[in-house]
């Protein structure tokens, strides 16, 4: 049983304000994301041992926020790999059918959740993403790629927020609410050594919802939506679009592919039939 | 039982991103203190599985950037460390003395296709081959051991390397710690259990070092320096230099030492150095 876990940095507990990495050079400013990685790192473990004692044999971590290595690795439990790093391949490198089911710890809420601690999509700059008409966060945006390849997405750990956020779209996952926001910067958190009791008993717990969550599925052809809060398109530019891209006002661009994968393949630019070492090999 | 150990830093568990040495903010001199200790931690383990094998005299050399990356506040007291500037070869006290070599941290030459930080001593260059064998750096040590005779049994880094050390070194033992997925990004285990492994196939190439044959090259030695961008001008090519184009330049010697005496003209031909180790004198 292969579990795959995306990580964030805004929906740990004892964290309630933005990662410090733009703020400046200060000592303060380094050791709290010294301080933010260990917290993130001790409830990635925390998942891994749930999910292992639910009986999993293997937990692959995708170290999700910002600059793509915020986790701490002298403290990574032995049993886990981690992807990381910059300029990825694709999205979500290593979620594929060959895993059993989707997780995700350090989750936030998504954009316009007014309560949601450090609520968000992506950019500051979005109000909302939606995929045929359905409004998504990262995290839900994630489980429509894990439904793509036939995956369940179980278990979410985060903000209370982000936690109905998910079982709304999941029914079924299970939710280990760490925090509950009261507005963008602030909210009431467990102590990080009680949330990671929370996550281990979640994540244990969720493993046996693997088979009943049903996986998400989306029509042909899938069209993502993105919306910003400022006007940034310029629709004159309608011509200069890629194929499968349209602008729908100054606001508003569309991506259009035949599925969710060659959609995201085409927004990012992934090479669409990459192909990670350790499937070449078998 | 002497060992050479060669270390460096792109290929250790848990490093993704170059190191920036010109970046002196607090947050990256925290993050470069813990490379160092990611290392060191991979360097004895190592130092362990080779005490285990036999080996009574190791020497590592501290391999990487600026030539004091290991953590010796940290380091195995049973092995001795080259670190430090102006070096006198590239690789001191490789030579006919030592039983077999290997590396740790080890990463793919250049221009391999999504092995992680992949290069060839600088970013400048392209590819090099030397008889028409193209090798990255780890490939060199082994060259520069078969020319005294000494075969290259062991490697720890990303997969990409370990392939390529497979195909060089027939018979070689290799603990991939990391799969490359790009430049920039890999699917790393955890520091932990990458030195379980460490420490386990540095042990087993103890039994490497009678089956495979040192890496050797037939006189003369034809080397082909291959850059990224136009570097070389036919009409102002250098002494004991070939301008083949702009991006190609050739050099050939007698042998493997006699060329790398030619390219880095500041290095002494057969350094003997003294065959120093620690102890109470008198």
């Amino acid at each position: 049983m292969k579990v795959y876990i995306v990580t964030d940095l805004e929906g740990v507990a004892g964290i309630s304000q933005w990662d410090p990495r733009h703020q400046g050079d200060t000592h303060y400013g380094a050791t709290l994301r010294e301080q933010f990685g260990r917290l993130l790192t001790e409830e990635v473990n925390a998942a891994a041992r749930g999910f292992f004692a639910g009986g999993a044999t293997e937990v692959i971590v995708n170290d999700g926020h910002g600059a793509g290595s915020t986790m701490n690795p002298e403290l990574f439990d032995p049993r886990i790999q981690v992807f990381h790093g910059l300029e990825r391949p694709n999205y979500c490198t290593g979620l594929d059918e060959t895993c059993d089911a989707l997780a995700s710890v350090g989750t936030h809420a998504k954009a316009r959740t007014t309560a949601g601690n450090l609520h968000h999509t992506m950019g500051k700059s979005i109000r909302d993403y939606s995929l045929n008409g359905i409004s998504v966060g990262e995290t839900g945006y994630q489980a429509f790629l894990a439904g793509y390849y036939g995956v369940p997405y179980i278990f979410c750990a985060g903000d209370e927020w982000a936690v109905r956020e998910m079982q709304e779209l999941c029914p079924g996952c299970v939710g280990a609410a760490v925090k509950v926001g009261t507005s963008r910067l602030s909210a009431l958190t467990a102590a990080p050594e009680r949330a990671r009791e929370i996550i281990e008993e979640g994540a244990r717990l969720s493993m046996e919802r693997i088979g009943v969550v049903k996986p998400l599925t989306l029509e042909s052809p899938v069209v993502f939506r993105e919306v910003h809060e400022d006007p940034i398109f310029d629709p004159e530019n309608q011509d200069k679009q890629p194929p499968g891209r349209r602008i729908i006002d100054c606001r508003t661009m569309e991506v259009e592919a035949p599925d969710i994968k060659a959609m995201m393949d085409l927004k990012y630019g992934f090479k669409p039939d990459w192909m990670p070492i350790w499937r070449k090999e078998g | 039982m002497r060992f050479y150990v060669m270390t460096d830093i792109e290929g250790v568990a848990g490093v993704c991103g170059w190191e920036d040495r010109k970046d002196e903010s607090i947050y990256n001199s925290m993050r470069r203190q813990r490379i160092g200790r990611l290392l060191t931690g991979e360097v004895n383990a190592a130092v362990d599985g080779l005490s285990a094998a036999g080996f009574d005299d190791i020497i590592v050399n501290d391999g990487h950037g600026a030539g004091s990356t290991i953590n010796y506040e940290q380091a195995d007291p049973r092995a001795v460390y080259f670190h430090g500037l102006d070096r006198p070869f590239w690789l001191p006290f490789l030579d006919e003395t030592c039983t077999a070599t290997g590396a740790v941290g080890a990463h793919a030459r250049a221009s391999t296709p999504d092995a992680n930080l992949s290069h060839t001593m600088s970013g400048a260059i392209r590819r090099w081959t030397f008889n028409g064998i193209e090798v990255g750096e780890t490939g060199l040590q082994a060259l520069i051991a078969g020319y005294y005779g000494v075969p290259f049994v062991f490697a720890a880094g990303d997969v990409h390397l370990c392939r390529e050390m497979e195909a060089l070194c027939p018979g070689c033992v290799t603990v991939a710690v990391k799969q490359g997925t790009s430049l920039l990004s890999a699917l790393t285990l955890a520091p932990e259990r990458a030195r379980q492994l460490i420490r386990e196939g540095a042990e087993r190439a103890a039994e490497a070092v009678d089956r495979v044959e040192p890496l050797t090259l037939e006189s003369p030695v034809l080397f082909r320096d291959e850059r990224k961008e136009p570097t070389w001008d036919e009409e102002d090519p250098g002494e004991a230099t070939r301008v083949i184009n702009a991006h190609v330049r050739e050099i050939e010697g007698e042998d493997l030492m006699d060329v790398l005496l030619k390219v880095y003209p500041k290095y002494e031909r057969d350094l003997k150095p003294e065959q120093w180790r620690p102890g109470v004198r008198g």
